[in-house]
């Protein structure tokens, strides 16, 4: 009896001491969760009072998978860029990575200013990044009509002409300027993350195959690769999750509108115009839950499969 | 401890809940003389600012009764505004964009201003306002807001580029012919390197809104009289986009998608980058104030095919939050905006031209001897306005797409034409099924 209400008396102040994570987590996080559900599910303008919503069943469903043709061009300009970017970018972290995991001097520097462009906020990139592809004004282009001029003058090069495309300008290329400007802050976290997995691959493993004669790409392959293969792993489902949400960059470039003929229309900037231009919030809602299906399958999907390429230290089938 | 914690806790935490609720109390506090605090919000820069300080010290003085509390909201008020009228924290006097009033209006967001004014229709003397401009406040009959200043796109164009090409600034009685066959001659590619440097014209941004005047002008319309549906699939339509299209792949004479047009009218006007622009009213405050810059002049918009001339005009407007207590005191600074006294205010600020002709023509820009601001007080008389429907940005939305595929020399002006027509008459179907295509119920 009496330890009955000490036990209870202690998980009343745990939850007392816990309640204002608990009160946050419920207000701002359960809530809201839930609430996108029910709201999925009815026709509301936000405009109007809550009690004006009208229950629509699965209709928005019914509309985002069936009868949006924006909605399929949403989800085609975020495919595409996620499957640009994932690859792209991880494949820079990583060569980043290799290379400050050299023992040079001054490393710490070298760590240091690579790390720098993601300190630097998304939104300035962005506008930085608005300005260096501006096909008129922009440093980029400047330099590469330059290098044009030159190759015309000289004899031997001057079939040669570099292109000098319209950037945001045209559908064809806006995709890949963002993935050009995600380069840009591969050095961030996942360089990072590369890096501390780098230095957690044992050294007696790379001693064992110098003796074995291994010259470097082999050791690359069978070390280091199976080896970061848990950090390859966290990379790919965080950068998936990531790409699959992308909507600051896109917005930033022009307001929202979409870019050249809707090529930047992204699935989250689609939900965003949705819901606070086109005020239907239930069908923004909807979309919502239609991303979070997508993004949940395709990582089951890495999940499942990482039993096949993903080597832990210490399993016993490895 | 714990002990204390258990039969002390909720005590102390009922405390800490009276405490914290008398300080939210203190926020919310009145002035602490009897006068009665009415909030009002604006958008602007830092003229406007200085302007509704004057505005509003001169209206307290008037009202010794009332306070006038300023809110002064920065960066987008089009989204700001709906978030504060939905969550009832909206201020009790409202500035209000024409391309938001319809909106506003239709989800009853506005008080009905129609009675004020049939009481007090002979101190605001409306008859003597603007033509237009009290229209553009009135969705579906339903008067959500007074307009209280505004204005109308006119050409401005770089005298000095214009001497340098030994071309005659344009008259009064111009056509788009001669527009074309001006910015033919103002395209310079200055360092022959084969790229433009200099344009003649950017006409536009991209949007279908901004080429209005220029549609008008060729006799086609947007939308339909009643606004339910897209009207400019037609013989002048195809005319007036084959005339922009050709300007940018026949003549290559405007700076249209990715040739420097995304950096602002002002600064492409300034830096000449181009020699002929299509702007507002506010424009020739931005040019005034650039000391040193290039020499400029303006024009009225040029005539179209068949002789016709229009062009956009838009006002400014203020509107009572409809669930404010204070809307006597509201209606009192309404007014008060709306006396001689303030838009002399309003025209010396040089924002826009006040709402009526007289004093736009005493108090604007010396508009008595500056022929520039005569211009902009004539052209009103030949403006029209936007047909805005509460989902106006929709329209923009499912149009722009096919603008820009044109500027790429994607799609023709008939097939963009067609595809607009389906798109924009998709919103505009939603839009009737919400609101009904008769007057707006209570």
């Amino acid at each position: 009896m009496l330890r009955g209400r000490s036990a209870r008396s202690e998980a009343l102040h745990g939850i007392l001491f816990a309640s204002p994570w608990l009160l946050g987590f419920c207000i701002f996080t359960a809530f809201p969760i839930g609430w996108s559900i029910l709201l999925s599910l009815s026709d509301w303008d936000p405009y109007d009072p809550v009690v004006h919503r009208t229950f629509v069943g699965l209709a928005n469903y019914k509309d985002v998978l069936t009868s949006d043709p924006l909605v399929l061009k949403a989800l085609l300009n975020t495919f595409t860029y996620a499957l640009m970017v994932v690859p792209l970018g991880m494949s820079v972290s990583l060569g980043l990575a290799i290379l400050l995991n050299q023992k040079v001097r001054g490393i710490s520097f070298f760590r240091t200013a690579f790390y720098v462009p993601s300190v630097v906020g998304g939104v300035a990139t962005t506008i930085l990044w608005t300005y260096i592809l501006n096909p008129v004004f922009g440093p980029l282009n400047n330099g590469l009509h330059a290098i044009n001029v030159l190759l015309d003058k000289s004899i031997v090069l001057s079939f040669i002409r570099l292109p000098e495309p319209l950037w945001l300008f045209d559908p064809a290329w806006t995709k890949p300027s963002l993935v050009l400007m995600a380069m840009w802050g591969a050095g961030g976290a996942g360089m990072l993350i590369f890096l501390a997995g780098l230095q957690g691959v044992p050294g007696h493993l790379y001693e064992v195959a110098d003796l074995d004669g291994a010259g470097k790409l082999r050791k690359f392959w069978n070390i280091t690769l199976p080896m970061l293969s848990p950090t390859i792993y966290f990379n790919l489902v965080m950068g998936l999750i990531g790409s699959l949400q992308v909507f600051m960059q896109a917005y930033v470039i022009d307001g929202g509108k979409g870019g050249m003929d809707n090529s930047l229309l992204f699935y989250v900037l689609y939900i965003y115009r949705k819901a606070f231009v086109e005020y239907e919030m239930g069908y923004a809602a909807a979309m919502a839950w239609v991303l979070f299906t997508i993004i949940l399958c395709l990582t089951l999907l890495v999940i499942k499969s990482s039993a096949i390429w993903v080597y832990y230290e210490g399993e016993k089938n490895a | 401890m714990f002990e204390v914690l258990r039969h002390g806790g909720s005590r102390l935490m009922l405390a800490a809940g009276v405490v914290l609720l008398a300080l939210l109390a203190g926020c919310a506090a009145k002035d602490t003389s009897n006068k009665t605090v009415v909030r009002f919000c604006f958008w602007g820069n830092f003229r406007d600012l200085s302007m509704w300080k004057t505005i509003a010290a001169n209206f307290e003085r008037a009202n010794p009764d009332i306070k006038l509390k300023l809110e002064y909201i920065t960066g987008d008020y089009g989204r700001k505004l709906p978030l504060m009228l939905v969550s009832g924290t909206a201020s009790d006097i409202i500035l209000m964009d024409d391309e938001y009033h319809p909106g506003f209006a239709a989800r009853g967001y506005l008080e009905d201003l129609a009675p004020y004014i049939e009481r007090d229709r002979a101190e605001l003397r409306i008859d003597e306002f603007f033509p237009t401009s009290m229209e553009s406040f009135n969705y579906r009959g339903f008067q959500g807001g007074l307009p209280w200043d505004g204005g109308a796109m006119l050409i401005y164009f770089n005298k000095d580029l214009f001497d340098e090409a030994g071309i005659p600034y344009p008259t009064d009685n111009w056509t788009w012919d001669d527009f074309r066959e001006i910015s033919k001659k103002l395209t310079v590619d200055k360092d022959r390197d084969g790229r433009i440097d200099q344009y003649g014209t950017n006409l536009l941004s991209g949007s279908l809104l901004t080429t209005e005047p220029m549609v008008w002008c060729f006799g086609a319309e947007v939308l339909n009289e009643d606004k339910s549906k897209f009207a400019m699939n037609s013989r002048k339509g195809v005319e007036a986009f084959q005339y922009i299209t050709d300007l940018k792949w026949v003549d290559h004479s405007i700076a249209w998608a990715g040739e420097g047009d995304d950096v602002g009218t002002e600064a492409q006007l300034l830096t000449g980058r181009v020699g002929m622009v299509v702007a507002g009213t506010y424009m020739m405050l931005t040019l005034d104030g650039v000391k040193d810059g290039m020499r400029w002049g303006t024009a009225a918009m040029p005539r179209g095919p068949y002789g016709d001339r229009y062009t956009r005009v838009s006002w400014d407007g203020i509107s009572i939050n409809a669930r404010t207590p204070y809307k006597e005191q509201a209606w009192r600074f309404i007014k008060f905006l709306l006396s001689d006294e303030s838009q002399a205010e309003v025209g010396r600020s040089g924002r826009n031209l006040p709402i009526r002709p007289r004093e736009a023509l005493k108090y604007f820009m010396n508009a008595e001897t500056n022929e520039d601001a005569r211009r902009a007080i004539d052209a009103v008389q030949y403006g029209k306005l936007t047909p805005i429907t509460p989902k106006y940005l929709e329209v923009d939305q499912a149009t722009r797409p096919l603008m820009e595929r044109m500027s790429l020399g994607k799609i023709s002006p008939k097939d963009a034409l067609k595809e607009m027509e389906i798109n924009v008459n998709e919103v505009l179907v939603k839009e009737l099924a919400k609101w009904g295509r008769e007057k707006k119920k209570h």
